[in-house]
């Protein structure tokens, strides 16, 4: 049962327009999101690398557990389309206010939604739903976090988009359901 | 105080009067004071007020009031831009007489958007009011409405634009930079010396009292049915949609202006009745919803044209398309009908009736279709298309056909950090028209293209510039790596907008990665193949196949290439023929799925020459036995070349010469620099092996020779004989006596007898008796050769020549006359017997034809049986 209920069908032919009326094969769209999530993942380790701000460190992954930044997802590991969206979503938010130089904070966004269109449209073929981010409201302190501690917001921020994405690249493996 | 409980005259009416009176006057006149509500007025023509107060005028001041046409609003203030006093009348009460000075004011904002105007002209003045006026505009703006702003808000905000004397009379104020939906409270100062004279607040909203730029560019156009319709295009810059008043004059006098029709559409079908009359059509536009004012008239169009229209006049269009000219004929005030009407092309070529289309009587309509690109002539870019009478008789009016090849290629290429995509695409500007402009348009699909890429109607543009290559670049940064752009060229021109194929690119797909990096190369040990091995670039992630480029580091550098596909690889071997060689090694990549460009080549990397295993074999040598008659002793001198890299792979450091004697003793010596060695001959009999020696090992595979007193007294080589071919090549021939002994090879000695040069010798095979020896040879001098057989038993007894044997040349001479000489005799016989037939075949022609009388009249009648006795 691919369509169980009306709104459900609807939201699919919501989704429809993506592919432009153009067959896409689920494997290359499978293919494309792992390899995007790498490029991502190499971008961030090339700031490591090439950082200015962090040379010469081996930040991530970060070995400290950092209080008080929990409303930055990525310690629990993504097991669904559904939640990948969600997370890449709450980054997707977070990233633009980074005070970061040499980090192509603005390609990764875009790359972030190249990604999560992706996952959408490996989900519209699971028949999968999306919801929108629940946790977007809790960002209200990210200002003030940036404020206080932005060496801190910007490198946990990082680490954890990094182990998201190690997630959601080790969920694509063994991608059977939403 | 609020400003709306003060007396605040509305601006729209846009035109209304600001007379002033002494306070002598104004006591007279029988105003009514009261609070004065500012009466809304946005939609009228002109501002209203209303008021019922007494007032009371002070005496060391001016009033000044404006007058609407029927209402006239005074009010005096204090400095501090409180309402002292302020009153409204009924203006038939207030007569222009007891003025004692009158302007005429007309305010509008222009239709730039821009400038608010005010025209103060003024009207009349009493005599005591002398000199010149200084008048300034001041004005405060607020986003606030009237009602929410007080009179505080005034003092000290407000600015101040001086108003210009333009002429007698008549002063122009100005105020810049508008903000349209801002409420402007202005007022007027007017000093003239000492006295100053205000007037009363008033209040505008620029947005509502625009007054447009006319509308442009009126043309005639046809529509599909064949109806004429007068056209004009939009004044810029207007905010809102317009209506407008399109007027016909049947003369040119003013006052037989008729108003036709207000549409809101930017074109009126006029039919074709009008067409050829004396008309003239003007047009004017004002918004079509809110406040606001008519503009000027446009620029009058004249309907009584050309003899022959064209609809359109120009066509612009791109190769491959289908265009559609409508034609209407007015030849000498008579109207051609449109079955009589036919097309031609440049002047040269009758365009097939079957493109016509008899859209009415007068219309006729012509199609030309899958056009190709208009070959400029000269100065002419275009096809010039003629509506003729079907009699032959052509106007000198055409259309213009511009037909552009709009092909052009649009190539991108994504850089290798995967951030920056760089498109690139050239003009041909010898296909494109003067005056075009070119534009990059795209739309981004939030993933992959679509099959067949459309232009859609939202786009972008992108900046280009133009390089020293002619091509335009340009970038988009940062970039949606799987996103579609579609992409396509806009050109503009004045006669239209063309645009180019659209073509979809996905970043992702047109990646040129960078090279790989650390490229390092080597001949492996003992294995001797090529190894490259490197590190990958960063990006991209997905699999990567190599292309590897090696060539013998020399002057002219031969490459080959070497494709590794089955990624993931980080290094490569490689079987090369050359060993002992230095190698140069660059390495590039590419997408794995074959999509993308290949990345440049990586830095050169260099292989060093190195020992890669023990020589394989030993060198050839032979040996020089000199005799020392007073010790009576032998000395052996053994001389052996050097060994071929192909053989050392790759260096020689030394020799070992092994030396075991008939008495099963052996001994070695080691010889590190050059290639003899000289030992004292006391064996009878002594077998020498010769190992070539590197830092692997020493080779295994080596030359034998044993020298034997016994065996070098024994013949073996019954004759030899050696035969000049050229100064470089000399052929030895010899043969063999009957022997016992198993031949293993040859030595051949030479040396030249005349010159002190050193003995030449070569190692030749067993089963041969003739040798080519090549080196330089003076013929005319006199060499030695001598032929060694070497048997496992030892070197025998030589045979020895010095003469050079010439007969062989000599009898290849004699043959070659052998030949010749038959071939001359034969020939000459050949010729000899066909000029003897020839001759008797010219002998029996001329006495058998020339005497026939009936063949020659000289002939006739004479008897050549009979003898003629001529003497």
């Amino acid at each position: 049962m691919r369509c169980p209920s009306l709104p459900l069908c609807g939201l699919l032919w919501f989704w429809l327009p993506l592919f432009d009326s153009r067959p896409v094969k689920i494997d290359k769209v499978k293919a494309d999101t792992k390899n995007l999530t790498r490029t991502i993942i190499a971008r961030i380790q090339e700031h490591q690398t090439h950082g200015t701000s962090f040379s010469s460190m081996q930040l991530f992954p970060l070995n400290l557990k950092i209080n008080g930044l929990d409303f930055i997802p990525g310690e629990r590991p993504l097991e669904s389309l559904d939640s990948m969206d969600e997370t890449l979503q709450i980054f997707q938010r977070i990233l633009p206010s980074l005070p970061m130089e040499n980090v192509p904070v603005a390609q990764i966004f875009n790359d972030i939604e190249n990604l999560r269109t992706l996952i959408q449209t490996l989900g519209s073929h699971l028949g999968c739903t999306f919801h929108k981010s629940s946790n977007l409201d809790a960002l209200g302190n990210l200002t003030e976090l940036l404020t206080t501690s932005p060496y801190t917001t910007a490198v946990v921020a990082l680490d954890r988009l990094q182990k998201c994405l190690h997630s959601i690249v080790k969920h694509l493996d063994h991608l059977q359901s939403c | 105080m609020a400003v709306a409980h003060c007396m605040v005259h509305q601006i729209p009416a846009s035109s209304f009067m600001l007379p002033c009176m002494s306070p002598n006057e104004t006591s007279v006149i029988p105003l009514t004071a009261g609070v004065v509500a500012s009466g809304p007025g946005l939609h009228g023509e002109h501002g209203t007020a209303e008021t019922n107060s007494l007032v009371l005028v002070a005496e060391e001041s001016f009033l000044c009031c404006l007058w609407g046409e029927t209402h006239a609003n005074c009010s005096l203030y204090t400095a501090g831009m409180e309402t002292k006093k302020f009153t409204s009348s009924e203006i038939s009460s207030l007569a222009p007489q007891q003025t004692d000075l009158s302007w005429n004011i007309q305010c509008w904002t222009k239709g730039d958007l821009e400038l608010f105007v005010c025209i103060l002209k003024l009207s009349n003045k009493k005599s005591y009011l002398n000199g010149e006026f200084k008048i300034n505009l001041l004005y405060v703006l607020s986003e606030l409405s009237l009602e929410d702003m007080s009179t505080g808000s005034l003092k000290g905000n407000f600015m101040v634009t001086p108003c210009n004397c333009n002429g007698s009379d008549k002063y122009e104020c100005h105020i810049p930079s508008l903000k349209l939906n801002y409420t402007y409270i202005t007022w007027l100062n007017i000093i003239n010396g000492v006295t100053l004279l205000q007037s009363p607040l008033m209040s505008v909203r620029p947005i509502n009292i625009v007054k447009p730029e006319p509308p442009l560019n009126l043309r005639l156009e046809m529509t599909d049915k064949g109806q004429l319709k007068i056209c004009w295009s939009n004044p810029v810059l207007t905010p809102y949609p317009l209506q407008y008043e399109v007027k016909f004059s049947g003369n040119a006098t003013q006052n037989a202006w008729q108003v036709v029709e207000i549409v809101i559409e930017t074109s009126l079908i006029i039919g074709n009745m009008l067409v050829g009359s004396s008309y003239l059509v003007q047009v004017r536009c004002k918004s079509l919803h809110g406040p606001g004012f008519w503009s000027d008239w446009s620029t009058p169009y004249n309907l009584n044209t050309e003899d022959v229209m064209y609809f359109p006049p120009k066509i612009l269009t791109s190769v491959g398309s289908n265009v559609s000219f409508h034609c209407l004929y007015n030849d000498k005030n008579k109207m051609i009908l449109s079955k009589k009407i036919v097309w031609w092309l440049n002047l040269a070529e009758e365009i097939p009736e079957r493109q016509y289309t008899l859209v009415n009587d007068r219309v006729s309509r012509v199609t030309l279709f899958n056009l190709s690109a208009t070959k400029p002539r000269g100065k002419f870019f275009y096809n010039a298309l003629y509506c003729c009478n079907q009699n032959r008789e052509c106007h000198h009016r055409y259309a213009e056909l511009y037909v552009v090849d709009v092909n052009i290629n649009i190539t991108c290429e994504t850089d290798g950090y995967l951030t920056k995509m760089t498109c690139r695409w050239s003009a041909n500007t010898n296909t494109l028209l003067v005056g075009s402009s070119l534009q990059l348009k795209y739309y981004r699909n939030s993933i992959y293209c679509s099959d067949f890429p459309s232009i859609p109607p939202k786009s972008e543009a992108k900046e280009c510039h133009l390089q020293r290559n002619h091509y335009y670049e340009c970038t988009f940064q940062p970039i949606f790596l799987l996103s579609g752009y579609t992409l396509w060229i806009e050109i503009k021109h004045q006669l239209g907008t063309l645009e180019s194929p659209p073509t979809c690119v996905i970043p992702a797909d047109v990646v040129k990665p960078f090279p790989p990096s650390n490229v390092k190369a080597e001949i492996t040990k003992n294995v001797g193949l090529l190894n490259v091995n490197w590190t990958n670039p960063a990006f991209p992630n997905s699999d990567l196949k190599f292309q590897i480029r090696y060539s013998v580091n020399r002057e002219e550098i031969l490459w080959e290439i070497f494709e590794v596909s089955n990624a993931p690889t980080r290094s490569v071997m490689i079987k090369v023929l050359d060993l002992c060689v230095v190698y140069i090694v660059q390495v590039r990549c590419s997408g794995l799925d074959g999509l993308g460009y290949w990345s440049d080549w990586s830095k050169p990397a260099y292989t060093i020459v190195q020992d890669i295993q023990a020589p394989l074999r030993g060198p050839e040598f032979w040996r020089v036995i000199n005799e020392d008659p007073i010790r009576k002793q032998k000395n052996v001198t053994l001389v052996w070349k050097p060994l071929m890299k192909n053989y050392s792979l790759c260096s020689v450091c030394g020799y070992i010469v092994k030396h075991h004697t008939s008495e099963n003793i052996t001994w070695t010596e080691y010889v590190t620099n050059g290639t003899t060695y000289t030992y004292p001959w006391t064996e009878d009999a002594d077998t020498i092996t010769i190992l070539a020696v590197n830092s692997v090992g020493a080779s295994s595979m080596n030359f034998n020779l044993t020298l034997s007193q016994q065996m070098s007294t024994v013949n073996i080589v019954q004759s030899l004989s050696a035969y000049p071919v050229n100064s470089s090549c000399v052929i030895l021939t010899w043969t063999l006596s009957p022997q016992m002994y198993v031949i293993t090879s040859f030595v051949i000695e030479w040396k030249n007898l005349n010159e002190e040069e050193q003995m030449k010798w070569i190692q030749v095979a067993p089963n041969i008796s003739k040798y080519y020896i090549y080196d330089h040879f003076i013929l005319i001098e006199k060499y030695q050769f001598s032929l060694y057989p070497i048997s496992p038993e030892g070197v025998g007894n030589p045979k020895t020549t010095d003469e050079f044997i010439k007969d062989r040349s000599e009898k290849r001479n004699d043959a070659g006359l052998y030949v010749i000489l038959p071939i001359v005799i034969s020939s000459f016989v050949l010729l000899l017997g066909t000029l003897l037939i020839s001759q008797q075949r010219m002998k029996k022609l001329f006495w058998e034809d020339v005497p026939n009388p009936k063949n020659c009249s000289w002939a006739q009648g004479v008897n050549f049986q009979k003898r003629m006795d001529i003497l």
